[in-house]
């Protein structure tokens, strides 16, 4: 793992959710699902620039990255209907998954 | 001028393309010929070009998406509360989102940001206060279609519910 890159990630990633957490207050309500969206897809990438590589968060990566979330507010059914599959997504996955194997879903 | 601002748009993936400090110098001249309540312009300025400058900002602005090449902030100088200066900065951002959309430019007017945060960061005096951010660069890609609310819904003639006979 590239410490300096997780240190950077982490300091990025934790002023992106504490800022978005007080700048909620004042903003739409839409706003907050959109910003845990856009923290997973940043979570995913500083897992990746760090080495970490799982078939799970690569697709979960990519679907958000081709959702348009700055297509926010106007399209806020079809938001939620993609956070509804991506949810189902995750279920099934976990449903599938063999927890007890360390290893499920790593990428070489 | 009526093509310019049906063909502005909120964009926020951009090229790595440097934009010429001429250009950002007509940006700034539209800004400061905006209307301001008594002609107080109660406005000021701060482009940030430095990738590191831009990223400290980018961390405190969830709104801001995107690696912009540059951003203008533009700031009230005074107290804006009780005043028009916040209605005065917003026609003097789109004097610039019109004039950057003239030029090429892909732009985006940012207000999720931490307003105390990003005044400490610019090191700005405690009577100046950024209020808007705007992201500007040369767009990555086409910009997607908007839509607008049909004119008939908007408008009453003379008085509400007022219809035109032509």
């Amino acid at each position: 793992m590239n410490s300096d890159k997780f240190e950077s990630g982490m300091i990025s990633l934790v002023c992106f959710l504490a800022v978005s957490a007080r700048g909620l207050v004042d903003e739409p309500k839409v706003y907050g699902p959109m910003r845990l969206m856009e923290a997973t897809h940043k979570l995913i990438d500083l897992a990746k620039d760090c080495g970490m590589r799982h078939e799970l968060l690569t697709e979960v990566a990519k679907r958000i990255g081709e959702f348009p979330l700055d297509a926010l507010p106007e399209d806020e059914e079809e938001f939620i209907r993609f956070m509804d599959d991506l949810v189902m997504f995750l279920a099934t996955w976990v449903g599938r998954s063999d927890s007890t194997r360390k290893d499920n879903g790593k990428e070489d | 001028m009526l093509d310019i601002i049906k063909s502005r748009r909120s964009i926020r993936h951009f090229l790595e393309t440097p934009i010429p400090t001429e250009i950002l110098y007509s940006l700034l001249e539209a800004a400061r010929w905006a209307p301001s309540g008594g002609n107080n312009q109660p406005w000021l300025f701060v482009i940030i070009r430095e990738r590191a400058n831009i990223h400290k900002i980018k961390m405190f602005s969830p709104g801001l998406q995107g690696d912009p090449s540059a951003l203008l902030v533009l700031c009230s100088d005074g107290p804006a509360e009780g005043t028009t200066a916040i209605m005065d900065i917003s026609m003097a951002a789109q004097n610039v989102l019109l004039t950057a959309t003239e030029r090429g430019l892909g732009s985006c007017v940012i207000r999720s940001f931490n307003q105390s945060a990003v005044q400490s960061l610019l090191h700005l005096p405690s009577h100046v206060m950024p209020e808007l951010i705007i992201s500007l660069g040369y767009p990555a890609k086409p910009a997607r279609i908007s839509s607008r609310r049909p004119i008939e819904e908007l408008v009453h003639w003379e008085t509400y519910g007022g219809r035109s006979d032509e």
